[in-house]
């Protein structure tokens, strides 16, 4: 009985439907689902350099060589296809990727696409706008105090300077760790600070810094030697 | 085939479900009842336990892996029907019951949702704020400068750096640093900088005084208000001008009288007096002595008027620049109150009166009167007074008494130090003069 009655109201629910849909087909002329196969999806932009792609912030180095390439989805309508790079509406160059040369010199401005214009076999066209971030990593002065091989006198006590410098041509904002012996201090922004409780000895130091972009220059360890004053003398 | 066959019957069912409804309806009994409205209502709250009675509240923090428990009223009761309900976390299904308990651990910011959905398919939604985080890590060993770092010149601008640590990576970091002059110097020390900074370091650039000590603290929260447990405490202090020297001291007392006079003074290795002053100390009171010339000194400390503190010496030798901290000078009475007896022939013994008088003396502060005891034999007495250092004690017992009796008086001073002392009373009158009364 129970199968008999859900099979009736089956019946009856699908007779309704059809009856529905019969209505709606002599009104409506509903298209079938596109057909994707054949067309792109995607194009996006990404940064290449240092064998390291950045798909996210198109960072790169102007100091070194890098690419710009172009990712499509599929990736074999790729080639049908045709890619014109502009930096605002000077045309740039064409091609899937665009090499981008660095920098003769720092105060070179080179001209970096922000545009991708991709057009298609039936010419038809889309624009992409972009932005490539042209950092320069941060860097650290070989200069430092103390120097290599200095020898500091000091009691376990005494303040010992640090200083060090740091520049960064895109004017980031720079933090800093500083590194003595086995300890790690976050110092920010600090380039200067005075740090005791040397024992005479072997010490040595090293600084990191990075932007904020990530980007870092790591000195060398310095190595100094810590002495304490002879008797009488004032530390 | 099918199709054929069914979509007339449909048709036909269809009609004769509409005429059935048209038939049985009597249209005109179906009438709004504005009487009887019923209002739904839902809250939604986090508890502390499962029971519905507790106060709830409706934004909470936690840190990763505690357990929350969701709780919800319905109004007027759950037991009215409904379609479903369920809760939502960040837009995600969590659980289908009414209270859910249940551990969480991804830090950040997380909405809940009770969903409600009624007989009639109405939605009625509450919502609930979490948040999880966890307790900022302040690094209390490594930090600059270092701990008790000297002979900083006054005019240096000096950098204070931090380490601190958060384990989500993702909070916002409030830092309370204060910088202040160390005690010791005359009157409340100065505090020269306490703000609220959002980074680990600070550079304060308006120098220091000659031989000054300073005392520096961070403590760290996050956004959540959730607060590191460490706190640094650091010194550090500049040198002096002409390689002269600092002394700084503590002066800590065993008597629970809050302040007494210390007299310091200080010697040099010629056995000249160089500084002499009185410290007034309650506990841990600091003293500084500056300037001074490099060598050896000895330094000695004496509670005026409370002799029982006797004298403290600390021999010492100071650099050029050094401003050195002693160890607290802990001065101690461990001398008990002396106890003697007004009358007594040999100190043990004292002929009845009415009245009993001692002497009850202390060199390391004030007897007071809640601190002595009085017993005759071995039962405690009330009828005792004190005043001016003597001891008044009147026992009617000892009235009519033909035997000798023995009195005890106990003291205390101010350090704790107890005397106990026992007097024999010798009988004014003999037994045959007793039973005769």
């Amino acid at each position: 009985m129970i199968f008999g009655s859900g099979k009736l109201f089956c019946l009856l629910d699908i007779g309704l439907t059809l009856a529905l849909g019969g209505v709606l087909g002599a009104c409506l002329d509903v298209p079938s689902e596109p057909d994707t196969s054949g067309k792109v999806q995607t194009v996006k932009v990404h940064a290449l350099q240092y064998d390291k792609i950045d798909s996210t912030a198109l960072k790169i180095n102007p100091n070194d060589p890098a690419t710009l390439i172009t990712a499509v989805s599929p990736s074999n309508k790729a080639n049908d296809l045709q890619y014109i790079w502009y930096n605002n509406d000077i045309p740039l160059g064409s091609g899937r990727s665009y090499d981008i040369l660095p920098n003769a010199s720092i105060n070179e401005t080179i001209l970096v696409p922000n545009t991708l214009v991709v057009i298609d076999k039936e010419n038809n066209s889309q624009t992409f706008t972009f932005t490539v971030v042209m950092n320069y990593a941060p860097q650290l002065d070989k200069t430092t105090i103390p120097s290599q091989g200095e020898t500091i006198v000091a009691e376990k006590n005494s303040p010992v300077q640090f200083q060090w410098k740091s520049t960064d041509s895109n004017d980031d904002i720079l933090t800093h760790i500083l590194e003595i012996d086995d300890n790690r201090y976050n110092v920010g922004n600090l380039t200067k600070v005075f740090q005791s409780g040397f024992d005479p000895g072997e010490h040595q130091f090293r600084v990191i810094v990075t932007d904020s972009y990530g980007d870092a220059d790591t000195l060398d360890w310095v190595h100094f030697k810590v002495t304490t004053p002879d008797a009488g003398d004032a530390p | 085939m099918m199709f054929k066959r069914t979509i007339p019957a449909a048709l036909v069912a269809t009609l004769c479900w509409i005429a059935a409804l048209c038939s049985c309806s009597q249209f005109d009994d179906v009438v709004f009842n504005e009487g009887t409205p019923q209002q739904l209502a839902i809250q939604a709250y986090f508890s502390k336990n499962l029971d519905s009675n507790t106060v709830g509240i409706k934004s909470d923090t936690i840190h990763p892996g505690d357990s929350i428990i969701l709780l919800t009223s319905v109004y007027p009761s759950k037991a009215i029907r409904s379609k479903e309900y369920y809760w939502t976390m960040d837009g995600n299904f969590y659980c289908f019951e009414y209270n859910c308990k249940r551990a969480e651990y991804k830090p950040g910011h997380h909405q809940f949702n009770f969903i409600f959905v009624d007989y009639f398919g109405d939605t009625l939604k509450d919502s609930l704020d979490l948040y999880i985080g966890s307790v900022p890590l302040l690094d209390k060993r490594n930090f600059i400068p270092a701990n008790n770092t000297q002979y900083f010149a006054p005019s240096d601008f000096i950098n204070f750096a931090w380490n601190v640590y958060d384990p989500d990576s993702m909070w916002d970091m409030s830092h309370h640093f204060v910088l202040k002059e160390a005690p010791g110097y005359y009157g409340n020390p100065k505090v020269l900088v306490d703000t609220i900074l959002h980074e680990a370091s600070f550079t304060y650039l308006k120098g220091f005084d000659n031989l000054g000590m300073y005392q520096w603290s961070v403590s760290v929260q996050n956004e959540l208000r959730q607060k590191a447990q460490d706190t640094i405490r650091s010194t550090f202090s500049t040198r002096g001008i002409r390689n002269e020297a600092a002394l700084f001291g503590f002066i800590n007392h065993s008597s629970s009288e809050q302040t007494l006079p210390f007299h310091l003074w200080l010697t040099n290795s010629d056995g000249y007096m160089v500084y002499d002053d009185t410290v007034f100390s309650t506990k841990g009171s600091a003293f500084v002595v500056k300037p001074l010339n490099p060598g050896k000194y000895t330094l000695y400390a004496m509670a005026q008027d409370y002799t029982d503190f006797g004298v403290d010496t600390t021999k010492f030798e100071i650099k050029a620049n050094q401003v050195l901290t002693l160890d607290t000078i802990e001065m101690k009475d461990t001398t008990p109150p002396r106890i003697t007896a007004i009358g007594s022939y040999d100190g043990e013994s004292l002929d009845y009166s009415d009245t009993l008088k001692f002497v009850i003396k202390d060199f390391g502060g004030k007897v007071l009167e809640k601190r002595i005891k009085v017993a005759l034999d071995a039962d405690n007495i009330s009828s005792f007074h004190f005043s001016n250092d003597t001891l008044f004690v009147s026992i009617s017992e000892l009235k009519n008494s033909w035997a000798t009796r023995i009195v005890s008086i106990t003291a205390y001073d101010y350090s704790s130090n107890k005397a106990k002392k026992s007097f024999k009373v010798l009988p004014s009158k003999t037994l045959p003069e007793v039973f005769s009364e």
